[in-house]
């Protein structure tokens, strides 16, 4: 099968669909429960991802996906660690003995995918190795479904799901959560922060979890400036815009009229005005 | 003839509802790897044999890869007959059209080289879950 190259459309369409992500509000008790649990387990998804540079949540959020967070089951697929696996990859890990540890066997699943070879590993190339890692039917074949490994429980998705290996049903619908829906909650939560280009902001969580390290170390995501133009500008000039008496150009400089509009609805300039 | 080849049918039939029950409730639970499988020849054979199940409105989904000009023949036996019928999609995803040559078999000359999709698909009317063996020649 064809595989699908990583385009700057792509990493568009990720970003966009992260951003846009809702959870459904009759899941978010059982996301939560799933982000806890992964969460208690950070250190065994460090111990692997550490030596290949691989991101912990990347590890966890399979692990919920493949093997339901079951240290007793292969990262692969979820089959049991007393022998190898059964199911496609069949036959992993090729060396060693059974029973695998699961770490050995986490190593081998992210090795065989060529994963400790990702040098970027920004919000949308993780989504897009997270689809990988289940594979692109949906994308390939059935466009009118975006992946439930990534989407399920969000307003992304409602049904049509591959069942087994290569078998695809319409109607059948995911009872898992998709991993985008918790890395989004991961980072609705402050577990994950992101910098505006996308990259995590690593140790984040550990020990700030009020949800202001990016701010700690970046400042304010939008700042005043009459030159340079910026996506993030653009959409709050959109959402400035749909206060009562506010009538913005949404041209993506935050200037002096940005700044005014800003501070009608919320009683202050905006950082680096220099009328603050 | 007609009658041993039945026989051989039903016995792969109850052989295969044994070997899949439990393998098909795991599946199931969790999901499975999303894309197609490839059809796999061995080394110096044209043929190649898969068999599984189906329900409701699922589809089997297997690659093959051919070349221009190769002729490609299809044999498919379903458990009930006629629950399940095949498809296939060429590389650019257009439909072949496939031409019959018995009530279980069909060809089609290749218009292209690349991966061809071939689509094992339940008759989501037929209720309950069929078997199905499908067997791709490509010469």
């Amino acid at each position: 099968m064809a595989s699908v190259v990583f385009t700057p459309t792509l990493r568009d369409e990720y970003q966009r669909l992260f951003d846009t992500c809702q959870i459904r509000l009759e899941r978010l008790q059982e996301v939560e429960s799933l982000i806890k649990n992964i969460t208690q387990n950070r250190n065994r998804y460090h111990a692997v991802g550490d030596p290949l540079e691989i991101p912990w949540y990347f590890i966890g959020v399979i692990h919920c996906l493949e093997a339901s967070l079951n240290f007793n089951k292969h990262l692969h697929n979820g089959d049991p660690l007393t022998a190898r696996t059964v199911q496609i990859p069949i036959g992993r890990p090729k060396d060693g003995q059974p029973p695998f540890t699961w770490e050995e066997s986490a190593t081998d699943a992210l090795q065989i995918k060529k994963l400790d070879q990702v040098t970027d590993w920004s919000l949308p190339e993780t989504l897009y190795r997270l689809e990988a890692y289940n594979g692109f039917g949906y994308r390939a074949f059935h466009s009118e479904v975006l992946s439930p490994y990534l989407w399920s429980f969000s307003n992304h998705y409602t049904k049509g799901k591959y069942v087994a290996d290569g078998t695809f049903s319409l109607t059948a619908a995911s009872k898992q959560c998709g991993t985008a829906v918790l890395l989004r909650r991961m980072a609705e939560i402050g577990t994950l922060q992101f910098k505006p280009d996308g990259m995590p902001i690593t140790g984040v969580g550990k020990d700030n979890t009020n949800g202001n390290a990016l701010f700690d170390k970046f400042g304010p995501l939008i700042r005043f400036s009459k030159k340079e133009r910026s996506p993030l500008v653009e959409e709050m000039q959109k959402i400035l815009n749909t206060f009562p008496g506010i009538f913005l150009k949404v041209d993506g400089i935050a200037g002096e009229r940005t700044s005014d509009a800003f501070k009608k609805v919320t009683g202050g300039f905006l950082f680096g005005d220099p009328r603050a | 003839m007609g009658t041993l080849l039945l026989l051989n049918f039903s016995r792969w039939a109850l052989a295969l509802v044994i070997a899949l029950n439990f393998a098909s409730f795991q599946a199931y639970a969790q999901g499975g790897k999303a894309e197609p499988l490839r059809v796999q020849f061995q080394r110096g054979r044209s043929s190649a044999t898969i068999a599984g199940k189906l329900r409701g409105d699922q589809q089997a989904e297997y690659i093959a890869g051919a070349k221009k000009n190769q002729k490609l023949t299809i044999n498919l036996y379903a458990r009930p007959p006629g629950s399940i019928t095949i498809k296939v999609k060429t590389p650019d995803g257009a439909d072949l059209e496939l031409k019959p040559d018995s009530k279980q078999q069909w060809s089609a000359t290749l218009p292209g080289d690349g991966d061809y999709l071939l689509l094992v698909v339940h008759n989501s009317g037929n209720p309950g879950t069929s078997l199905y063996k499908l067997t791709v020649t490509i010469r």
